[in-house]
């Protein structure tokens, strides 16, 4: 009787437990060795809500957001950001730009969306440009895409340093 | 046969069966006695209203001890009043005496306050205070307010009048020298008088501060006055500058007065300023004829003797002037009004005094003595009256104008600064000029030792400055503020500091996130804090179709 009673707790106890599967964190990746010598200092970075928190956000085929229950940031995104586009401090004149990012996430049909706007400032000049960008993962998996998010990023920043300083507008 | 007849006998005794009923009459009937004997007085009040009484519930207490009950509440004969009729204890009777008050205590708002507050659970009920007279009254006429201060309590009322009712009203407190020592108990007009009077109550022992030399002025507000002695602003205590009130005090040279007793009557003046101006009760008054301006000078201005204040100015018109009289009409004098106070000059406020400070001022006019015109504020430009005695004047004496007495004057202004101008040469020609130029030389050699002197102290004043600890001084202020610097910077944008705030105000979103999804999922699962349920794997991202 009391082996009947200990099998049948134990089965009990085996039947609540589960497998919980492992969660994998990640962080922005600095893509290649950065040959320009221009610095740039993000004084304000903005982001949406939606991706303002340590899960992985992918937008799925039917349109919705999904947060990943086993893919997380390790690092707040903003921070990871700012350290892609201002790099390895380097010596020279920064130029100052504030951020403000509208959309920035992975889309399970294997693209990445950037969207948002930023300002640049130099001396007691200002300018202000919106951007909309979108980059194509060739593999599959939540590594590819984070990937390919550090690249679009790397791609921002270009786009931001080789901004026409004549467009500058005091 | 015959039946046998029973014999009726007729009993003389009383059928013991009555025996019990007459036990419960005798009882019964002692207990009504009994009852009778000492039922308490029975009273009716007559109230406008009968707002939260209850026949059979209401309550009559004294100092807050139930001594009755409400028994019934009807309307008068003229449906105009309602009457309470109310059973009170026995020993209460020595209570209900010919000056007791009753009224309803339930909760009110007014100026003095919130009262009755405790009568919101336990329901309104009438309240008795006993009166000092002979007891026996069994009607009364209850009050609509609460009384502010109960019959008995030592202290007097006294009646002031005012010929305004400005900002005045029930419950506002009586003060002596910025204390509260009573209230303003009711407040009236007179048609027969034309007065607002108003009944204040001083508590003992304060009310021996009151005689009748005291003076009551309205304290009301903040009073702000330009006059021959400057600007004066005048306020008294914070409660009486926001609700108002009375205040008294004997007047400036005033002796204390007779004792008073209740219902004595004072004049409420209408503010300090005005006591202290016109406090006593006898006065000479006389006639100023000015051949100058007046302007500048008000009613109220001081009359001074050598600065000293001995009356007032108490009008400016030319009303004095006798109607067709032959004034020159080029030279018509502006009349101006004062008194002059005899208990001002240490006499005694009497009209025995006033006749003999008149025979006074009468023998000084002969010896040079006269009226003038003089400022007093020249931030204000306003006037007031010097009597003082002036030498090399035309004789003059008191004269008379209509019903009125004339004091003589003279004129102030350009021919007598003329003369002073005259008399300033006068003596600047009898100065030994030649003397005073000796003697400055010698005061040019004395100012040459004292330039010397300060040439010595500006050579010894530099070698001060020379010094290291000197020179060290600016060094050690520079380093405090680098040091208030460095402290300041700890907390600038870039700092460490700040860096560390943001991350915390960023972690407690987070967090508040977090919480936000687990109340969102308890919400939709109540029970998924104890069965979680299995997280479904994440959707898995695809490779782009362009790139295959």
């Amino acid at each position: 009787m009391r082996l009947l009673i200990n099998i049948i707790i134990l089965l009990g106890l085996t039947a609540c437990s589960t497998t919980i599967p492992n969660v994998s964190y990640y962080k922005l990746p600095e893509t290649e060795a950065r040959l320009d010598s221009n610095r740039l200092e993000v004084t304000s970075i903005k982001l949406p809500d939606y991706i303002d928190h340590k899960d992985v956000v992918l937008e799925l085929d039917d349109g919705t957001l999904h947060r990943a229950n086993f893919h997380k940031w390790a690092e707040n995104l903003d921070d990871g950001i700012v350290r892609l586009l201002e790099g390895s401090k380097s010596e020279g004149v920064s130029t100052l730009i504030e951020l403000m990012i509208v959309q920035f996430h992975g889309l399970e049909s294997g693209r990445i969306k950037l969207s948002g706007k930023w300002r640049k400032m130099s001396g007691d000049k200002t300018l202000w440009k919106s951007f909309d960008m979108e980059l194509s993962v060739t593999k599959s998996g939540y590594v590819n895409m984070i990937e390919a998010q550090a690249k679009l990023i790397e791609e921002l920043r270009s786009d931001i340093v080789s901004s026409n300083e004549t467009d500058l507008k005091s | 046969m015959s039946n046998p007849q029973a014999k009726i006998r007729k009993s003389r005794r009383i059928s013991s069966i009555w025996i019990l009923p007459m036990i419960i009459f005798i009882v019964g009937g002692y207990v009504i006695y009994h009852s009778i004997q000492n039922q308490g007085p029975k009273i009716t009040i007559e109230f406008s209203n009968a707002e939260g009484l209850v026949a059979g519930k209401s309550k009559i207490k004294a100092r807050s001890v139930d001594v009755g009950l409400v028994e019934d509440i009807r309307l008068s004969a003229d449906h105009k009043t309602v009457l309470v009729s109310a059973r009170l204890d026995k020993e209460i009777e020595p209570l209900l005496t010919e000056d007791a008050v009753l009224w309803v205590v339930k909760p009110r708002i007014g100026a003095s306050g919130i009262t009755g507050m405790g009568t919101l659970l336990s329901g309104a009920y009438i309240e008795l205070s006993p009166g000092l007279e002979a007891p026996g009254r069994r009607t009364f006429k209850g009050l609509d307010g609460v009384p502010n201060t109960p019959l008995e309590t030592p202290g007097v009322r006294l009646v002031i009048q005012s010929k305004n009712a400005k900002s005045l009203s029930v419950g506002d407190p009586a003060t002596y020298r910025g204390f509260c020592v009573g209230r303003i108990e009711a407040a009236d007009f007179s048609p027969e008088q034309g007065v607002f009077e108003y009944e204040i109550f001083v508590e003992a022992p304060y009310h021996k501060l009151i005689t009748t030399s005291s003076r009551f002025w309205n304290a009301s507000g903040i009073s702000v006055q330009a006059d021959a002695n400057g600007l004066s602003i005048n306020t008294a205590s914070m409660e009486t500058m926001l609700s108002g009130g009375v205040a008294f005090d004997l007047p400036e040279q005033s002796q204390p007065g007779d004792t008073i007793e209740n219902g004595q009557v004072f004049e409420l003046y209408p503010n300090a300023k005005s006591v202290q101006d016109d406090p006593f009760e006898h006065y000479i008054s006389y006639i100023l004829l000015f051949d100058t301006s007046v302007r500048g000078l008000k009613k109220g201005a001081p009359v001074e003797y050598r600065g000293i204040k001995i009356g007032s100015v108490t009008d400016i018109s030319f009303e004095y002037l006798p109607k067709g009289s032959s004034i020159n009409i080029d030279k018509i004098p502006v009349p101006v009004q004062i008194r002059i106070d005899p208990a001002r000059l240490e006499w005694r406020d009497s009209a025995e005094a006033c006749i003999n400070l008149a025979g006074e001022l009468s023998d000084r006019v002969d010896i040079g003595m006269r009226a003038s015109l003089e400022t007093g504020s020249l931030l204000t430009g306003n006037l007031y009256i010097s009597l003082d005695f002036y030498e090399g004047t035309e004789p003059a004496e008191i004269g008379t104008l209509g019903e009125h007495m004339t004091f003589p004057t003279i004129s102030t202004g350009l021919a007598h600064i003329a003369q002073k101008v005259v008399d300033v040469l006068d003596t600047v020609q009898e100065l030994p000029l030649k003397e005073t130029f000796e003697s400055t030389g010698g005061a040019l050699d004395k100012a040459s030792e004292t330039l010397e002197s300060i040439n010595q102290v500006a050579i010894k004043l530099e070698e001060l400055i020379a010094k290291d600890g000197t020179q060290k001084l600016p060094e050690s202020i520079q380093k405090t503020l680098m040091d208030l610097q460095a402290v300041l910077s700890g907390f600038s944008k870039d700092s460490e500091f700040q860096h560390n705030l943001e991350n915390a105000v960023k972690q407690i979103e987070s967090t508040m996130l977090s919480l936000e999804e687990l109340t969102d999922t308890i919400k939709s699962k109540p029970n998924s804090l104890i069965f979680p349920g299995k997280r479904k794997d994440d959707p898995k991202p695809k490779a782009s179709a362009n790139s295959k």
